[in-house]
């Protein structure tokens, strides 16, 4: 008989027994469970943070903002700039040549009288604004008029906030009407309210725009603007991706917590790695008359050593799919607010890795007790029962 | 101490299995306290920003408060005073080296004390109008001394003269605050200088921070600001620094919200292996059991030593967990960064201690629950027989 045949059968023997010893089975499958389903939970924040930031028209759109700034939030743009950034090569135009590029603003509005809170945020935005951004939506309601104090929310802050249309907001200049609902693709523009540009510049007497927000001729075009307007002796302004933007503004927080789950991930695997460990060398030693008679009737060491391995795999797989499958009901598709509105994503590579995080431990922790399976003389063993 | 023979010696029966044991226990409660020590440096963050400081800030963006309000504010009943809280945010030599500059009076240094800023230090900044008060973390940090230049670039305050550098001077080192403003810098300038330099449009607009007499007043004493500001051209935001610290760490996603959920997560991983393990070990001794209790051994007698087997590993697994923990708590600090908190290194408490070893002790006399069930049902005889006894 084959090896390979060998490891079959000596496997299935050894599968087949896993009833007997479904206490200590299961202390490998729920504990594979628990490090997979805190490690891909952890780990669908980021996925989600990533998939708002790269989903929409990102990659499509450049925004420009000066060099000194870390947010639009203290970002001041002068018009002499924005004249200038508007001629820049690599920005898409429309059919009556003007350029697809739009000078924007995001604003904090501090909660009503007599509560605390964070700040809600408003976009300043204009028509071209609209008309570049591909993905928007009007959800429910309508657009806001120009001149008219009006808003729109995006359908995450409107799910957060609780805020739909015929809701009024307090606002420099008393309360803005809502009067439309918005998707943009599920980027990251979904968790504010978007208002008519001009309009809110004079009702908060601000001095200017924050940034121009220019969809690109096409997606490589990106380099000829930024190196544009690198170049321009006249500009003190960066360019970047909206995409890289989103990323880049989240960045710092999200990779902390990434690691922060990694070093979490790799401490619990290492709890489930000895504990996967001990339970199969229990089992080694609960089935020594077994492995004894297999060797005996001439089984090879390497068959039970691979049975003893493949083994711990199975329970550690069938621990990861439930861990997986826990954190995947549980958090995937969630809205959550974290700097941003964006839903919890449970991505097919985030299986994966759950599912190869518990193999690895099952491959760890069953690699000495199938050595020392695969150890055990026909004799020896028969004698120690 | 009788029993501890008879507990080493079940211990020593498969010694790499009980190792093992150990082992899993000592990871799970090194992760049960980082993650209680974790949580509890966010709440110390939160909780060192103080209930009778109240930040002031207009209610809508774009513009800031006019300073005339400061003499109002501080006529109202319960406040002790008001400093200006005004920023500069830019860079030092390369857009990477991000800072933020903390424009200040004698009347900031009179009503925030815990900066520890003396009048001494505000003469330095008269005697230099664009000179920098570094506190001594920062200055090492920054690596300057009193008379180096260091220019910050920055976008959000324009300067009359439109340059877009603030030619500042070290002016000197100042002592480190008692109590840290989360999101304040600690590098001070002259808010003289500010307003004469910054553009004409934006001068005498600034945010306060108010001292008041008792904390349990921050609430009532913001509605006041709020309210009689409410129909003004420019509407104020009071808010306590405490509540705004809560906000920030409620408003992101941080470690705190998750950290007894991954503790938990860890007990429970322990909880099937120990009482799994304390099961094996009494189901594979039952003749040894039986015999103890031919030889006169009670049921008490008996259940202490299972409950012994099964609570002294845990216990020090706690222990050993615990000490990890302190190791592996010093590099929480940093996962404060970003959040727009001063996360404070992580310690390992003496409340963090005891509870983890309540829990270690209630997880070894849950694991030897079932196992005592079956031994106090036991039948000496067959057992005996069975084992050739």
């Amino acid at each position: 008989m084959s090896v390979f045949r060998q490891l079959l059968t000596v496997s299935a023997i050894g599968v087949s027994t896993l009833p007997q010893r479904r206490g200590t089975s299961f202390v490998i499958v729920a504990g594979v469970a628990c490090v997979v389903a805190v490690l891909v939970s952890m780990l669908s924040i980021a996925a989600g943070q990533t998939r708002m930031s790269l989903s929409g028209g990102g990659r499509d759109r450049a925004i420009i903002q000066p060099k000194a700034v870390t947010g639009e939030s203290n970002s001041n743009l002068g018009q002499d700039q924005i004249s200038i950034v508007l001629n820049a090569p690599g920005i898409a135009r429309g059919p009556e040549g003007s350029p697809l590029a739009d000078p924007e603003f995001q604003m904090g509005i501090m909660p009503p009288l007599g509560s605390f809170g964070d700040p809600l945020e408003i976009r300043g935005i204009g028509p071209t604004g609209i008309r570049i951004r591909d993905e928007f939506r009007i959800e429910a309601g309508r657009l806001f008029r120009p001149g008219v104090q009006e808003l729109l929310i995006g359908v995450g802050a409107s799910k957060v906030l609780g805020l739909g249309i015929g809701d009024k907001v307090l606002m420099p200049g008393g309360f803005w009407p809502i009067v439309g609902i918005f998707s943009n693709g599920g980027d990251a523009s979904e968790g504010v309210f978007f208002a008519d540009a001009r309009t809110l510049l004079s009702a908060t007497k601000r001095k200017g725009y924050a940034s121009v927000i220019a969809k690109l001729a096409s997606p490589e075009s990106f380099d000829e603007m930024h190196d544009w307007i690198g170049r321009n002796p006249a500009l003190a302004l960066k360019s970047e991706r909206v995409s890289d933007y989103f990323l880049r503004s989240g960045g710092r927080q999200l990779a902390l917590l990434t690691r922060a789950t990694y070093v979490i991930g790799v401490i619990m695997a290492l709890g489930a790695l000895f504990g996967a460990t001990k339970i199969m060398y229990a089992a080694v030693r609960a089935r020594t008359r077994e492995i004894g008679t297999l060797r005996a009737v001439g089984f090879g060491g390497v068959a039970v050593a691979g049975s003893v391995l493949l083994e711990a795999m199975l329970l550690a797989l069938i621990g990861a799919a439930l861990g997986t499958l826990v954190a995947w009901l549980a958090f995937d598709g969630r809205v959550v607010y974290s700097g941003g509105v964006f839903r919890l994503h449970v991505s097919a590579p985030l299986l994966a890795l759950g599912l190869a995080w518990g193999a690895a431990i099952a491959l760890l922790g069953g690699v000495f007790p199938a050595i020392r399976a695969g150890r055990l003389e026909a004799a020896t063993a028969l004698r120690a029962v | 101490m009788r029993y501890l023979p008879l507990v080493w010696a079940a211990f020593r029966r498969h010694t790499t299995e009980s190792l093992l044991t150990f082992l899993v226990l000592t990871v799970a409660f090194t992760l049960f306290g980082a993650m209680l020590a974790l949580r509890a440096a966010y709440d110390h963050a939160i909780e060192v920003n103080r209930m009778d400081r109240l930040f002031v800030t207009a209610r809508f963006c774009c513009t800031g408060l006019s300073i005339g309000r400061r003499a109002e504010i501080e006529r109202m009943p319960g406040v002790r005073g008001v400093g200006l809280i005004d920023a500069l945010l830019g860079f030092h030599q390369e857009p990477s080296m991000q800072l933020g500059v903390w424009m200040i009076d004698a009347g900031t240094i009179a009503a925030i004390p815990e900066l520890r800023l003396t009048p001494e230090d505000w003469k330095l900044l008269q005697a230099t109008p664009n000179g920098l008060l570094f506190t001594r973390s920062l200055a090492a940090l920054w690596k300057v001394k009193a008379g180096d230049a260091f220019p910050v670039k920055t976008s959000n305050n324009r300067r009359e003269d439109h340059a877009e550098a603030w030619p500042f001077t070290v002016a000197g080192v100042v002592n480190d605050p008692a109590t840290q403003i989360d999101w304040m810098p600690n590098i001070y300038a002259s808010y003289d200088y500010f307003e004469a330099s910054r553009s004409r449009e934006e001068r005498g607009l600034v945010q306060f921070v108010v001292a008041i007499d008792n904390p349990d007043d921050a609430r009532s004493i913001c509605r006041q600001i709020d309210t009689r500001y409410a129909n003004s051209e420019t509407p104020s935001y009071c808010e306590p620094l405490r509540i705004g610290a809560q906000n920030v760490v409620d408003s992101t996603i941080t470690m705190r919200q998750m950290s007894l959920g991954i503790g938990a997560a860890g007990l429970f991983m322990i909880l099937f292996l120990c009482a799994n393990s304390v099961a094996e070990s009494v189901r594979e001794r039952l003749p040894e059991f039986a015999v103890l209790k031919t030889i006169g051994f009670g049921d008490r007698q008996v259940a202490t030593l299972v409950v012994l087997e099964s609570v002294l590993p845990a216990v020090s697994g706690a222990v050993l967990g615990m000490a990890l923990a302190s190791l592996l708590s010093s590099f929480t600090s940093r996962l404060g960064e970003g959040s727009g908190l001063t996360l404070p290194a992580a310690s390992i408490s003496g409340g963090i201690v005891a509870l983890s070893l309540g829990v270690a002790l209630l997880v070894g006399a849950v694991s030897a629950l079932l196992p005592l069930r079956r031994l106090r049902t036991m039948e000496l005889a067959p057992v005996l027989a069975l084992a050739g006894l």
